[in-house]
């Protein structure tokens, strides 16, 4: 008590000569005390979630399927069939980083199908317990996402990482990407300069995707379709309105670099991206992404292209090959098709002109 | 009974049995209603624990903040009183990092704050200004950490302990993007005017006309000063406010945006004066700091629409001498308001509110031009099938 006597009297002092430094010395205490009262009650909350987590994951069973654990409600649900029938593809595509999985284990809850009671409450995956084994089995390979080990690519990709191999809706989707994109970069790339593949993938730094991606035409195009909201802000609405509909492109590209970053949309999006993820895995083998992780931070062209042992050319070449192959084949309209639908419309159109009278009596 | 008769009443008992058996037990939900898949985490509303953190963390950053600003003061306090000595005009310019500008960007801000302190007529004043700039490139920290600066302008109004001076945070905010500032011959842009412009925003007010009489700070303070956000003197289109406040009606999401507002904005909307003055006048409820943010709260819109240039309007509209009056005076606010007005705060809350927002009618209103056409379709549809059962008897 005697040693703090002084420092008191002093801060006494200090206080009363100069009322700012000791208003500041007490805000800095209130501040202070008021971060240690929230961590603390950070801490209880977490407690309290991790509890109440717990309790969810009590009383469940465990079903592991190399290296896939679920915890999961006794249910009929054939979860151990669809892991079985799941994991072969988990592993070809992750190879020996599908082991990190072991360390993760989903925690799922079957539903009762015939029921009206709300799903209950959780963390828990929740699926209905009468789904059969096949869109189970698709639904595990969706949740089995190992993006959350390398931030830079869940970031790239924009969603999750899809462990399949069977993408040819998926490499189709993207050639009809490449095909109408309103983008220079896009068209270019369709038309086999690599360069503009990277572009379109953002697969090197993207300092100011603006002009990367777009050309004049495109920008002023999408300034006026991004800037036609009221969340776009007075001054840049009428920006766009006015100079950039216009014709002045610096306004156009003034507009879009002002965007927040991750706002402009690229001309390729998250399918494009998980193709190329998966043609990379199907060039290297099953060590690629275990490779992949292994690769330092940089542009995610050359760490793909590490990560499947080839050159970063090659792997948009072969990428680009994948996807004109699935180029969508045009719906033919047989000649014989019209005329059974113009027979049909006769048929009709003669039924409700011929029908019988109502007889009241 | 006619035999085709009989089939319809076959065909439907059936149909109504294929639907029973669809629709009910055993399975007491409907096989089309049922849900489909849901492989991903259902949100779940925070706990009573998490909304705690949350609380705590937006104290923190009120007092980080005031922590902040009044360091921030302390560095200047040698400029603020060096120019209080010599009666400078204009604001006093820091900057929260100087790194992270060029001489030539620093001296393009401070020239502007300059213009915009001219701008708003101000000369020297009793209460000095001091404008913090942060030009802010990364992103806030994401999760629940409470530790980090406003993302839109802020100030630290004069109070007991410093009367003479209020202190703006104006945040520039780049995130990752080019912009004005870090290239390397930056020029004025229009953008960059007005938002240093805006920053000198409530500041503004107590540069012009000192500190507001006892009851109208009480009022103001309790409010969180929104009446007096925006400063005065920019022509801000009215389609701008309404857009900015989703409130155009052309768009498709305009009424559920007009009945986000409280009960009272919304007739003040329609145009009841009552409401008006009530909502105008009410005391609000926030934390009596000397803190004032143009943050908002997406869930939370302001007590009327466009409440960040009500005064803003009104400066111009009674010009800045009797503004002036109201400001100082010791009256009861709506006395001290009407007097200002020259007319009821109701009448000019609401002929102001209708510049900004056309007013709404409320209650069921279908428009004049389709009614009758509604009808003459519906007389139209009855009177065909009238005919056609007619013609189709027989007797």
């Amino acid at each position: 008590m005697s040693d703090r006597l002084p420092a008191t009297c002093f801060a006494v002092v200090l206080a009363l000569c100069a009322p700012l430094a000791g208003q500041i010395a007490e805000l800095r205490a209130r501040a202070d005390s008021l971060l240690v009262e929230w961590q603390l009650a950070k801490q209880f909350a977490d407690l309290q979630d991790s509890l109440r987590l717990a309790r969810e994951r009590g009383g469940r069973d465990t079903i592991r399927v190399g290296a896939l654990v679920f915890l999961v409600n006794r249910s009929p649900l054939p979860l151990r069939e669809a892991a079985a029938t799941a994991w072969p593809q988990i592993e070809r595509f992750y190879g020996p980083a599908a082991q990190a999985f072991a360390q993760r284990p989903f925690l799922i809850q079957a539903v009762d199908p015939d029921t009206n009671e709300d799903v209950p409450p959780g963390w828990a995956i929740k699926i209905l317990w009468n789904t059969e084994v096949a869109p189970l089995a698709r639904a595990l390979i969706t949740i089995a996402d190992l993006g959350p080990l390398d931030p830079a690519l869940r970031d790239w990709l924009g969603g999750v990482v899809v462990p399949r191999f069977d993408s040819g809706p998926g490499h189709a989707e993207v050639y009809i990407q490449l095909v109408t994109a309103p983008s220079q970069a896009a068209q270019r790339c369709y038309r086999g300069d690599r360069a503009a593949c990277r572009d379109a993938l953002s697969l090197s730094d993207m300092t100011d995707p603006a002009t990367r991606w777009y050309g004049p035409d495109e920008r002023r195009a999408l300034a006026a379709m991004e800037f036609d909201s009221p969340f776009a802000g007075a001054r840049r609405r009428e920006q766009a309105a006015h100079a950039c509909e216009q014709g002045s492109d610096s306004i156009c590209l003034e507009l879009l670099r002002a965007l927040p970053p991750g706002r402009l949309p690229p001309p390729l999006d998250y399918q494009a991206r998980l193709t190329l993820l998966e043609t990379a895995v199907r060039v290297g083998g099953a060590g690629t992404f275990q490779r992949f992780l292994a690769t330092p931070a940089g542009p995610m062209g050359s760490r793909l292209a590490a990560a499947a042992r080839v050159s970063e050319d090659s792997l948009i070449e072969r990428w680009r090959n994948d996807v004109l192959a699935a180029r969508p084949t045009p719906v033919p309209l047989p000649v014989l098709g019209a005329w059974v639908a113009l027979g049909w419309i006769v048929v009709f159109g003669t039924c409700g002109l011929r029908s019988s009278r109502w007889r009241v009596s | 009974m006619a035999r085709q008769l009989r089939w319809w009443i076959v065909t439907s008992v059936g149909a109504c049995l294929v639907i029973a058996i669809a629709y009910l037990p055993p399975r007491p939900m409907p096989l089309l209603g049922q849900r489909f898949f849901r492989v991903f985490q259902t949100f779940e509303p925070p706990t009573p624990y998490r909304l705690r953190v949350q609380e705590l963390a937006r104290r923190y950053r009120i007092t980080s903040f005031e922590l902040r600003m009044r360091e921030y003061g302390e560095a200047m306090r040698p400029e603020l009183e060096r120019r209080r000595a010599l009666e400078l005009p204009g604001p006093t310019v820091y900057f929260a990092d100087p790194g992270s500008l060029s001489d030539s960007a620093r001296s393009l801000v401070r020239t502007m704050l300059g213009t915009a302190w001219s701008q708003l007529g101000l000369r020297t004043s009793k209460i000095s200004v001091g404008v913090v700039v942060d030009v802010v490139f990364d992103r806030p920290p994401g999760g629940e950490s409470p530790g980090h600066m406003p993302a839109a302008n802020a100030f630290l109004l004069p109070d007991s302990t410093n009367r003479a001076t209020c202190l703006a945070y104006v945040p520039i905010i780049y995130w990752g993007r080019p912009g004005v500032l870090t290239q390397a011959h930056p020029a004025p842009s229009r953008e960059l005017t007005e938002l240093l412009r805006n920053g000198l925003g409530t500041c503004g007010y107590f540069a012009a006309f000192g500190a507001p009489g006892h009851d109208i700070g009480r009022w103001l303070e309790s409010r969180h000063y929104e009446f007096a956000l925006d400063p005065w003197g920019l022509v801000v289109p009215p389609e701008s406010t309404r857009a900015g406040s989703l409130l155009d009606e052309d768009k498709p999401w305009f009424w559920s945006f007009v009945y986000r507002y409280q009960p009272g904005a919304v007739e003040c909307m329609a145009g009841h004066a009552d409401a008006c003055r009530r909502t105008a006048l009410a005391r609000g409820n926030g934390d009596l700091v000397p803190v004032v943010s143009a943050e908002r709260q997406w869930s939370k819109p302001p007590s009327l629409a466009g409440a960040d240039r009500y005064f803003a309007d009104l400066v111009a509209d009674i010009r800045p001498e009797r503004f002036s009056r109201f400001w100082n005076s010791e009256l009861p606010v709506d006395t001290a308001l009407a007097m200002a007005m020259r007319m009821p705060v109701g009448e000019w809350t609401r002929r102001w509110q209708a510049t900004i927002v056309p007013p709404i009618r409320l209650g069921p209103a279908a428009p004049f031009s389709a009614t009758p056409l509604a009808t003459l379709l519906g007389v139209a549809a009855v009177v065909l099938v009238m005919r056609t059962a007619t013609r189709r008897q027989v007797r």
